[in-house]
């Protein structure tokens, strides 16, 4: 999968469908203007070949129809589904590629929006709208154009009248756009409380008097029930408007003929009866444009969120393989997360040589894991470089970059995919045994053959009876078959779970054994054996240094020191 | 509902009535009775005038009724929320509960106001249509319907033959959701492991899968489908040619307009009536969730006793709720005042346990009690004004603090709440924003974990409940925060009645009680010395934890 900086088509062959149903709906057209003709034929001359010749045109027009349908609409599905796929495989390669501090701006809802509902849309608009609209446009023109050629009056006129309709729905389009965003923005407020009165039920139930005692849920809805009603009252006029336009346009049509037609032959009389039923014909396909243009409308937001989201810039990926050494080098890196005035962090220097523990501590929003991040490419520095066996990240391969580093993030993410395939996410080409030895040096393996179908036991399929410490330590074991020189431990100690306080511990030992490793900690008294400990503050170094350095001087780090081991000595309910 | 249906049927009519006006009008000027052929058009304008104006009424009518519903069915979500088990409410997942209450409400519109008045114009019209052509030529009649009939025919083939392949279709889209829902979440992961996306297996087989289902479809269904538009569509080609054999021109000319007219309204109501459907399908899958929601049981008040003091007993208690969370014969009381531990492996019950004290459920056996009082004869806000609870998730409403606190005890006063904030030490936090006490929260943003744990404990002082209910969890929500939540709780639990659900046993060990779970029965119970000295499941648990309070993490070893 390349690079995908614009919208991947739908595919250029559903054009050869588009016009296949632009003939199907001429064809369509061409039905009553062949029976008009025909009918013409008949005013002067004996019906019986007339209506034979009628069997025989519009039975060829069925043929042709069946001929063509059949590979136009099967092109367009084919293409429209296919080309959902398409854009969905290629958002989830974007979303992969790009920075993950982009990908966690935009935001998980919008992401779900785009690769649902935005694209069931497009999809839509292109197995369904386009060909609609092609298709009704060509019956529309097929009868218009043949009411002007046998009445030009009434053909016209009825020109002239359903222009003015649709018209009137572009405009009107436009104007519905802007109006429902607007309704919708200020609803979305109302639709806020409402949903928080919901989520937040369990809080109301334990505090307040009873079922929505001040009102705020019955409030919320009575706003929505307005909001909703003065859409309508905008809405609602301009469909009937456009319908009233276009049917109204036909009905003048035939009056104004009738009223200007002269005394004028017999066969003129039938030539203007034929145009008027050409022209009502016309108002059939005429009144579909409302529906269609509203869905026009839908595929053109999805569109543009589909496009903002593929907007976003890739990481850019370095050249340089894998480094030979794996010392870590800080080098005054500083970074402003987007939309942020004040600094994440600043002119952060340090260096971790090969196989040193380094951990950083600090209070919330001290930049701790922002820092280590940084390491993971997930976000790039404004300011400063940061080096890996003295090579510059950025100029890593990102292949090669993410096989030297093993992260375990505070939240235990696994796949609802069976238990062993979850592990060997760390490395693909394990075999059985190795998952197996990494599974036990996880202290999990015990654990997995307790299960009915072992490894494979699907993991969604266990729910609760997985404790967050069992789930921790598989995505521990996936870290230790990946088996990289630099781990990450992010909280990764943080899962509470009584029974296996032990056993988490023992699998994070096996993990850090013999590697450069770095800890995001807040159990002081657990890392005192790190070969540098580096206190953060406001985005700044405050300290750094060994347990014992520090202890002599920082008095920073004293105090937390001291407050750690009343946290562990803590007890409950105890004043 | 009557109405809007009685204006639809009429505005149908009136397009009918329109069609035989057109043809009047034809056999008029071909007639030569100019005056005559006015006569119809100006009718024919009428029609068409009238029809729109109905319709306006029709569809506004419709839109008012949709919007009542709409309305009334959130009442209705509303008072469920507050009627049902809490437990019930709660598996439901926060997002699937969001969409129920917003997203599917709304599509009721769409349901009530166009698609109902749709439905019925698509199936009156052709009845109208079909009379009229009865009354003036039934040939000619049969001639029209016979291709829509055969479409019908074709279609319901296609709903009954189609061998569960529009099911799986929908359910192929479902699944590439769920799996790109997944992958989303997953991305960090992805990213660190360097995961080629086309080796996310799950998504992969759900595109195949998707793939697949339309490739089978358009083979079957697609083909059905063509022959179902071109079947609907072909009534001109029947009524043609019979009409200009049965009527000769120019006498014929109103009979044939009319029939060529009606055969082609005709032709439009297939692709109604098949949109109509697709519609129908997304409805009522949005309606079965509303209705899933409506029709959970409401929580029973039964007759009640005087309730004495705040001692709780569960007499003979059992519970469960599909496989997961089952109590079973849990007997247990507690002393006002008491400090009960809750411990034992994680799916024990702990949970469940305290949960059926709140009343999150009612258990399906035995009961307990307040006071010598059975609790489901308390009414809600009665039994609420008892307990304070503290979880891991304390829900911030985006309102301004000062409202989030007050919610604990409503008209409370600022110096109150300041009172409550300080001894939840949230006060100085709360102080040093720049617009302290009236910071409006969106949705908790910029307060760190241990900020707005801390505001939720100032709930709690506020409301002043005699029990304190807990998940020691909640103390170590935020690591940074960790000191200061901790004291907070400590003075909150002063003076109260306190049942924990502990996970550090070292925090629980001077508890009165400590009541180990396993597999939903109470196996072991006492003080930690006795447990200890009873050397069971407890002392086994309590010095592997001692163990893990000393460890310390090196990376200085065998690779």
């Amino acid at each position: 999968m390349g690079v995908n900086d614009r919208l991947p088509d739908f595919g250029s062959g559903g054009d050869a469908g588009l016009v296949g149903r632009m003939i199907d709906g001429i064809l369509l057209g061409a039905q009553p203007l062949l029976v008009a003709f025909f009918l013409w034929r008949a005013l002067d001359a004996d019906p019986a070949p007339a209506a034979l010749w009628c069997i025989i045109a519009l039975a060829g027009t069925a043929i042709l129809r069946r001929l063509l349908l059949w590979p136009a609409s099967r092109r367009l599905y084919a293409l429209a589904y296919g080309g959902g796929v398409r854009m969905r495989r290629a958002i989830l390669a974007h979303l992969v590629g790009m920075p993950l501090g982009a990908f966690r701006a935009i935001g998980g809802g919008k992401v779900m929006q785009a690769v649902s509902e935005d694209i069931l849309w497009l999809e839509n608009h292109a197995s369904h709208t386009r060909p609609e609209i092609v298709a009704n446009a060509a019956v529309l023109a097929v009868c218009l154009v043949g009411a002007v050629v046998v009445w030009p009056v009434t053909g016209l006129s009825a020109i002239f009248g359903m222009a003015i309709g649709l018209a009137l729905l572009s405009f009107a389009r436009r104007r519905l756009a802007v109006g429902l965003e607007r309704r919708a923005r200020s609803l979305a407020e109302v639709s806020l409380v409402l949903q928080e009165q919901a989520e937040g039920v369990a809080v109301l139930r334990a505090f307040a008097d009873g079922a929505d005692a001040d009102g705020v849920f019955a409030r919320a809805v009575e706003r929505l029930r307005d909001g909703a009603w003065r859409g309508v009252r905008k809405i609602t006029p301009i469909a009937v408007l456009f319908r009233m336009v276009i049917d109204l346009s036909a009905a003048l049509a035939i009056f104004l003929a009738v009223f200007t037609f002269g005394d004028a032959s017999h066969a003129d009389a039938a030539r203007l009866a034929i145009s008027a039923l050409l022209v009502v014909c016309a108002t059939v396909p005429a009144r579909n444009f409302a529906s269609l243009s509203a869905m026009l409308e839908l595929a053109r937001i999805g569109r543009a969120n589909v496009r903002e989201l593929l907007a976003v810039p890739l990481t850019p990926t370095g050249r340089d393989g894998s480094p030979e050494a794996f010392d870590v080098h800080y080098e005054n890196v500083s970074f402003t997360h987007r939309g942020r005035t004040a600094p994440a962090l600043e002119d952060i220097t340090f260096k971790a040589a090969q196989g040193e523990m380094t951990v950083l501590i600090g209070a919330n929003g001290s930049g701790k894991t922002t820092c280590m991040q940084l390491l993971m490419r997930f976000w790039e520095p404004d300011r400063g470089r940061i080096l890996i066996g003295g090579r510059d990240i950025r100029d890593i391969d990102s292949r090669a970059l993410s096989t030297i580093i093993a992260p375990v993030f505070q939240e235990a993410l696994l796949f609802d995919d069976t238990i062993g395939d979850n592990i060997r996410v760390g490395r693909p080409s394990a075999s059985d045994e190795e998952v197996e030895a990494a599974a036990r040096a996880a202290a999990i393996h015990d654990v997995i053959l307790g299960f009915e179908r072992g490894y494979q036991t699907r993991v969604g399929a266990l729910g609760a009876r997985l404790s967050g410490g069992e789930r921790q330590r598989m995505c521990i074991a996936r870290a230790i078959l990946k088996d990289a020189p630099i781990v990450i431990l992010d909280e990764a100690t943080s899962a509470l779970d009584p029974e296996n306080e032990e056993a988490i511990q023992r699998a994070i030992a096996a993990l850090a054994a013999g590697r450069s490793l770095f800890v995001i900690a807040h159990d002081l008294a657990s890392i005192v054996a790190a070969d540098r400990i580096v206190l953060l503050d406001g985005g700044r170094i405050e300290a750094s240094g060994s347990h014992e350095a520090l202890l002599v001087s920082s008095p920073t780090y004293r105090r937390l020191w001291r407050r750690s081991a009343e946290m562990r000595r803590w007890k409950m309910a105890q004043s | 509902m009557g109405v809007v249906m009685a204006l639809a049927t009429v505005s149908a009519a009136l397009e009918t009535g329109g069609a035989a006006l057109v043809a009047l009008a034809a056999g008029a000027l071909v007639a030569m009775d100019r005056s005559g052929a006015l006569f119809w058009s100006a009718g024919v304008l009428g029609a068409v005038f009238v029809s729109c104006i109905l319709q306006t009424g029709s569809n506004l009518l419709a839109h008012r009724m949709a919007i009542d519903i709409q309305a009334e069915t959130r009442l209705a979500m509303g008072r469920k929320l507050w009627s049902a088990p809490l437990g019930a409410i709660q598996r439901v997942d926060a997002a699937e509960l969001r969409r129920t209450l917003m997203e599917d409400v709304e599509r009721i519109e769409d349901g009530v106001a166009h698609l109902i008045p749709d439905l019925v114009a698509a199936l009156v019209a052709p009845v109208f249509i079909g009379c009229a052509m009865l009354v003036i030529d039934w040939r000619l009649a049969l001639a029209a319907f016979l291709p829509v009939f055969a479409g019908f025919l074709i279609f319901s083939f296609i709903l009954r033959g189609d061998g569960g392949l529009s099911t799986r279709f929908v359910a192929a889209q479902a699944g590439v959701d769920t799996a790109l829902q997944e992958a989303v979440s997953m991305v960090p992961v992805i990213k660190a492991y360097g995961m080629a996306p086309e080796n996310l297996r799950r998504a992969e087989g759900a595109f195949k899968e998707l793939a697949d289902a339309v490739g089978r479809w358009l083979a079957f269904a697609a083909t059905g489908t063509n022959w179902f538009f071109l079947a609907t569509t072909s009534s001109l080609l029947f009524v043609a040619p019979l009409g200009l054999w049965l009527y000769p021109l120019p006498e014929g000319i109103a009979v044939l307009t009319f029939f060529m007219l009606g055969a082609f309204l005709l032709s439009s109501i297939g692709a109604r009536l098949f949109g109509a459907m697709g519609r129908l399908r997304i409805q009522e899958a949005s309606l079965a969730r509303v209705d899933a929601l409506l029709r959970l049981p409401d929580l029973p008040l039964l007759e009640g006793v005087a309730a004495d003091g705040d001692s709780i007993r569960f007499e003979k208690v059992g519970f469960s709720y599909g496989r997961d969370f089952v109590l079973e014969n849990i007997d247990l009381e507690i002393e006002a005042g008491q400090k009960i531990a809750l411990v034992g492996p994680s799916g024990a019950g702990k949970s469940t346990l305290a949960r059926l004290l709140l009343r999150f459920f009612d258990p399906d056996t035995g009961r307990v009690t307040l006071g010598g009082r059975d609790i489901r004869s308390f009414s809600q806000p009665v039994l609420a004004e008892r307990f304070a609870a503290m979880f891991q998730d304390n829900f911030l409403f985006s309102q301004t603090i000062r409202a989030n606190i007050a919610i604990g005890r409503p008209g409370a006063s600022d110096a109150e709440i300041a009172e409550a904030a300080r001894l939840s030490r949230a006060d100085d936090f709360i102080r040093a924003l720049p617009a302290g006490y009236d910071t409006v929260l969106h949705r908790g943003e910029g307060l760190s974990g241990g900020q707005k744990q801390r505001i939720a404990i100032a709930r709690a002082f506020l409301k002043n409940a005699p029990i304190l209910v807990l998940d020691e969890a909640a103390a170590y929500l935020d690591p940074d925060g960790q000191y200061e939540i901790q004291a907070a709780l400590n003075a909150l639990a002063t003076g109260r009645t306190v049942i924990a659900i502990a996970h550090r046993l070292s925090s629980v060990r001077h508890f009165d009680r400590i009541v180990y779970l396993e597999g939903g029965r109470i196996t072991e119970c006492g003080s930690h010395d006795a447990l200890i000295a009873l050397d069971g499941a407890y002392a086994r648990q309590w010095r592997s934890h001692a163990a893990a309070r000393s460890f310390t993490l090196r990376n200085a070893g065998t690779v």
